[in-house]
């Protein structure tokens, strides 16, 4: 387990990340999306890591073949269950609703599980999709966001969440910056000058 | 909700945030999809700027549900967007606080710089997006142009290759064969046609330009390959070459190739050449059978004896054989341009007609006709005609073979000549019976009345001419007999000179007064063996033919007997005669003389210049089978206008002619008893009187069987029977015969003017003593008797005496 303030490497980035990090990517490149995504998830299953994705983008085939050009066994990390891929739709539009509270117990639960399985910590990757504007309980999306920040905070999960500006309103994006911490320009996790911390926020 | 940034400016950190602002909206702007993403972001960001009330956007990019502006303009700070000339539209916001807002303006201002630059970028970005999609749009109106003409192209191909394939099949079923040669590798692509019309399986072999050399026949190479080569060489449009290919079988196929160059390279030369093979061995094998049976036709033409004329559909010869010159003397090329001048004029209605027949009835027509020759000849012509047709249907050669029948008509003339004459001999041999019965009756009594008067006495003579015109008329009969060739040859050892002057004597009278008649005979001339009738003959046709060319003018006839020694050369040149000694009878005349060009054929039979009824045509005939019996030979000079020279060639012979007995004016005489049987009276009298003259007992019978009769009942008193031959009832041969049955020993004498069944041999064989020609003179008659009975008497009977005529001279 790592200590409270470790600096774990995010793999798309030389910089190192204090642990527990929420950061925000915002593409309009399906290469940039995938390689932050793949690099992401190996750089964590290398340091011991659980890694969880949340992504309809991206395939099992395309993981496995980035893991085994790594040396990872997609078998291996996700017969033991340090890796595991899973929907966007599955996991965050559950009952076809998008429920924050859901959302964070499930990365609670994550957070505990990866340390009751003795990984180092706990990542998650997740891209959202614009469907969640029309889900019920899509407008609770920043405050979602905004909660991750306060969670991180006693679970330490880093996190990367995945918004494609071509598929997002400008004003949308901008909000969600307001929510992150820290997000990903041009390859290096910034400090967001946008940021309102959570409590603010949600105040 | 503000951020701490905005809410504690100082220099550093201002600076700091807005670097910081502009990187981020710079790199997040990068990533949103449109100018209103763009304001929208970035007036999202703005929000909390402080002493700002609202911030809001115009964007002339683009509709865009921006902000109202704010009722007070004057609390509105503007903050254009542009980059040189090009406005993108504006920030604005509303300032309710100008001291907290004022630090900030300029990082405004600079942020609309830099989203003036960014929708710059992106404008560029998308115009040359746009420009892509416009080259894209091109490049897929120029794909899809490009797609569609690829597509009319396989389709056109696809055509193409339907009537390649159609082409193909078309030229499967006509036999033919396709070929395509890559001049440059020599490559050549043969369809399966092209090898199974030579025997091979398709494919069989590669096929290529070397190939193609080993499979032509050598001989047709040579001449094929330079007209290909000179396609090649830039000559220009297609070639067709005729030649020989081996088949797998080792025999040859005609082939036509017919080939086009159809690629070329920028410098002209020609990299591809497609065409055909056509199998025309058929065609090749029946050209050549035409060929060749054209050319049997041309051999028959060329070698047949009548001409052959092939006109044109303008009547012009287009075709004359070697026979035509030989026959008609014209060349080809001297009546090529016009009809022939070989119709008489009286026979032009009768061609016309005929030429029309021909194409009326479309077969051939025969008829009879008349040509003039070159040199003017006119020729009996036999003509068969025969109209060709063209391809179409019209007639366009005339094929006429004129057969030269002068000869056979001239033949067929002489056989009706010579049954004519066969007539007449039959009409001669009829008549000289009863002439000579005549004769003899009239010889006789002008003999028996020439020994009743003295020769000083006026009606001598003229009975004396009686009876040398009576000889004449004799001799007459003779020569008719002998023309006719029914007469016996009796050819004895003759001098010719007495037979010579008798017959011109005789012939005087014949010729005009005009024409002098010499004749000279050699001193010591030959004798030769000859019948002197048939050399009577000679001389008088020789003389009548020279008498007959001086007719007009006079002139001289020139008639000598010579004796001439041919050597060797001279007889050679004389009818191949044997070399010795030879009696020439030369007959002259300065008459017109003989044409060249009919000198050869005088001696043919019933060749004759003469106009109607002057002559036969026989009359050179008969003396050269005269002379040619007599192993003789005949040759003749002559000139025209200067005369005509015969020379008659008779092998002498040492032999003297036996002197004719001098008609003696004593004739001999007898006492026996004589029956003298003639169907004719006259002559039955006649008979009686000279021999009773003579001092014979002489009895008469006109009847056979009275004789017969009278010899039976008077066995005794007849010692001589004397019969004709032809009398009714019982010939004389066969009266005789009867007779010598009653009486053995009687002494016969047979009598004929003239009779094709009785002769001297056979006369003899039936065991007649004699044969008496008539007519005959007393003299003739009183040898017969004495030389019969005499001939008797030695064998039992006394012998006659002789005694004068009982009649005063």
């Amino acid at each position: 387990m790592y200590p409270q303030d470790a600096m774990i490497s995010l793999g798309f980035t030389n910089d190192k990340t204090p642990v527990g990090t929420h950061i925000c990517q915002i593409f309009s490149d399906d290469d940039e999306r995938g390689e932050a995504l793949l690099k992401f998830l190996v750089s964590g299953l290398a340091a011991g890591e659980r890694a969880a994705c949340f992504s309809e983008k991206i395939t099992e085939q395309t993981v496995r073949g980035f893991f085994a050009d790594h040396g990872l066994s997609y078998e291996n990390l996700s017969g033991n269950g340090a890796f595991s891929l899973s929907g966007t739709r599955e996991v965050y539009f559950a009952e076809n609703r998008f429920d924050p509270d859901r959302m964070l117990a499930v990365l609670t639960r994550y957070y505990q599980e990866s340390l009751a399985m003795g990984f180092n910590g706990a990542r998650v990757i997740g891209e959202m999709t614009p469907e969640v504007q029309q889900m019920p309980g899509g407008e609770r999306l920043l405050e979602y966001e905004s909660r991750v920040s306060l969670l991180l905070r006693t679970h330490p999960v880093t996190s990367v969440c995945q918004y494609d500006a071509r598929a997002f309103d400008g004003a949308t994006i901008m909000d969600i910056l307001k929510v992150h911490p820290l997000m990903v320009v041009r390859g290096s996790v910034v400090r967001n000058p946008f940021f309102i911390p959570p409590e603010e926020f949600l105040a | 909700m503000t951020s701490d940034i905005f809410r504690t400016p100082t220099a550093e950190s201002l600076s700091a945030a807005t670097l910081g602002q502009i990187a981020l909206i710079q790199s997040m702007v990068f990533h949103l999809p449109d100018a209103t993403s763009i304001f929208r972001f970035v007036c999202r960001g703005l929000e909390a700027l402080p002493g700002t009330a609202r911030i809001g956007y115009r964007s002339i990019l683009e509709e865009a549900d921006e902000a109202p502006l704010p009722d007070n303009p004057r609390a509105v700070r503007h903050f254009p967007l542009y980059v040189k000339d090009t406005e993108y539209g504006e920030l604005w916001i509303e300032v309710v606080d100008a001291l907290l807002f004022e630090p900030y303006a300029p990082y405004i201002e600079n942020l609309s710089f830099m989203l003036a630059v960014i929708l710059e970028e992106r404008r560029q970005r998308r115009l040359i997006q746009d420009h892509g999609l416009e080259l894209e749009q091109r490049v897929h109106e120029r794909t899809q142009q490009l797609e569609r003409e690829i597509e009319i192209r396989a389709r056109a191909e696809a055509a193409l290759k339907l009537s390649e394939e159609r082409l193909r099949l078309a030229m499967e079923a006509a036999q033919d064969g396709l070929w395509d040669w890559n001049v440059q590798t020599g490559e050549v692509y043969w369809s399966p046609r092209s090898y199974t019309m030579l025997g091979y399986a398709p494919d069989e072999f590669p096929m290529s330009i070397e190939k193609w050399h080993q499979l032509v026949h050598p001989e047709d190479r040579e001449q094929a390959w330079p007209k290909v080569q000179r396609k090649l060489q830039g000559e220009g449009g297609s070639f067709e070459i005729e030649f020989r290919y081996a088949t797998k079988q080792s025999s040859w196929r005609w082939i036509i190739g017919r080939g086009k160059p159809v690629e070329w390279d920028s410098q002209g030369q020609v990299l591809r050449v497609v065409g055909t093979h056509v199998d025309i061995t058929e065609r090749k094998v029946a050209e050549q059978t035409i060929a060749q049976s054209e050319e049997r036709l041309r051999t028959i033409f060329e070698t047949i004896a009548d001409p052959v004329v092939v006109y044109d559909g303008q009547g012009r010869p287009k075709y004359l054989n070697p026979a035509f010159t030989q026959v008609f003397g014209w060349t080809h090329e001297e009546l090529k341009e016009g009809p022939i001048p070989f119709v008489p004029e009286d026979q032009l209605e009768l061609t016309r007609a005929k030429i029309k027949e021909v194409y009326a009835i479309e077969g051939p027509v025969h008829f009879e006709t008349r040509r003039l020759t070159k040199d003017g000849r006119t020729l009996d012509i036999a003509i068969s005609a025969a109209a060709k047709k063209d391809e179409k249907g019209n007639y366009s050669e005339l094929v006429v073979n004129l057969t030269d029948i002068t000869e056979r008509k001239r033949i067929a003339q002489q056989l009706q000549q010579s049954q004519k004459l066969e007539a007449i001999g039959t009409l001669t041999g009829g008549i000289a019976h009863d002439f000579n019965n005549i004769l003899s009756i009239i010889i006789g009594n002008a003999e028996i009345a020439l020994d009743d008067i003295q020769s000083w006495h006026p009606v001598y003579n003229h009975l004396e001419e009686i009876k040398l015109a009576s000889l004449r008329a004799k001799d007459v009969v003779r020569q008719l007999l002998s023309f006719s060739r029914k007469s016996e040859q009796r050819k004895k050892p003759l001098h010719l000179q007495a037979l010579i002057e008798e017959s011109l004597h005789l012939m005087r009278a014949t010729i005009p007064a005009t024409v002098e008649i010499r004749s000279a005979t050699a001193a010591d001339l030959g004798t030769i063996e000859a019948d002197p009738t048939q050399i009577h003959q000679i001389i008088i046709n020789l003389c009548t033919n020279a008498s007959h060319a001086m007719e007009k003018n006079g002139g001289v006839l020139d008639v000598r007997l010579s004796n001439v020694r041919l050597d060797e050369a001279a007889a050679t040149l004389h009818h191949c005669l044997p070399p010795g000694d030879y009696v020439q009878l030369r007959v002259s005349d300065t008459g017109c003389g003989i044409d060249p060009k009919i000198k050869d054929r005088v001696f043919d039979p019933y060749f004759t210049t003469k106009e109607s009824g002057k002559g036969s045509g026989i009359g050179l005939s008969v003396v050269h089978g005269i002379v040619r019996d007599h192993s003789g030979a005949i040759d003749i000079e002559s000139k025209v206008g200067a005369g005509t020279t015969v020379k008659v060639f008779f092998p002498a012979i040492e032999a003297r002619p036996a002197k004719e007995p001098a008609a003696s004016r004593h004739l001999l005489v007898g006492s026996e008893s004589i029956l003298f049987v003639d169907d004719e009276r006259s002559l039955a009298m006649m008979v009686k009187t000279a021999l009773e003259r003579l001092g014979y007992r002489v009895e008469t019978a006109t009847d056979p069987l009275e004789a017969l009769a009278l010899i039976q009942s008077k066995p005794d008193r007849i010692d001589l029977l004397i019969t004709d031959m032809t009398m009714p009832k019982m010939t004389g041969a066969q009266l005789i015969a009867q007779a010598l049955r009653l009486r053995p020993e009687l002494a016969t004498i047979l009598c004929t003017g003239y009779s094709e069944k009785i002769n001297p041999q056979r006369a003899k064989a039936l065991g007649i003593d004699f044969y008496l020609e008539k007519p005959f003179r007393q003299n003739d008659l009183s040898e017969a008797v004495r030389k019969v009975m005499d001939a008797k008497m030695r064998v039992g009977t006394p012998p006659p005496s002789t005694t004068p005529p009982s009649s005063p001279k």
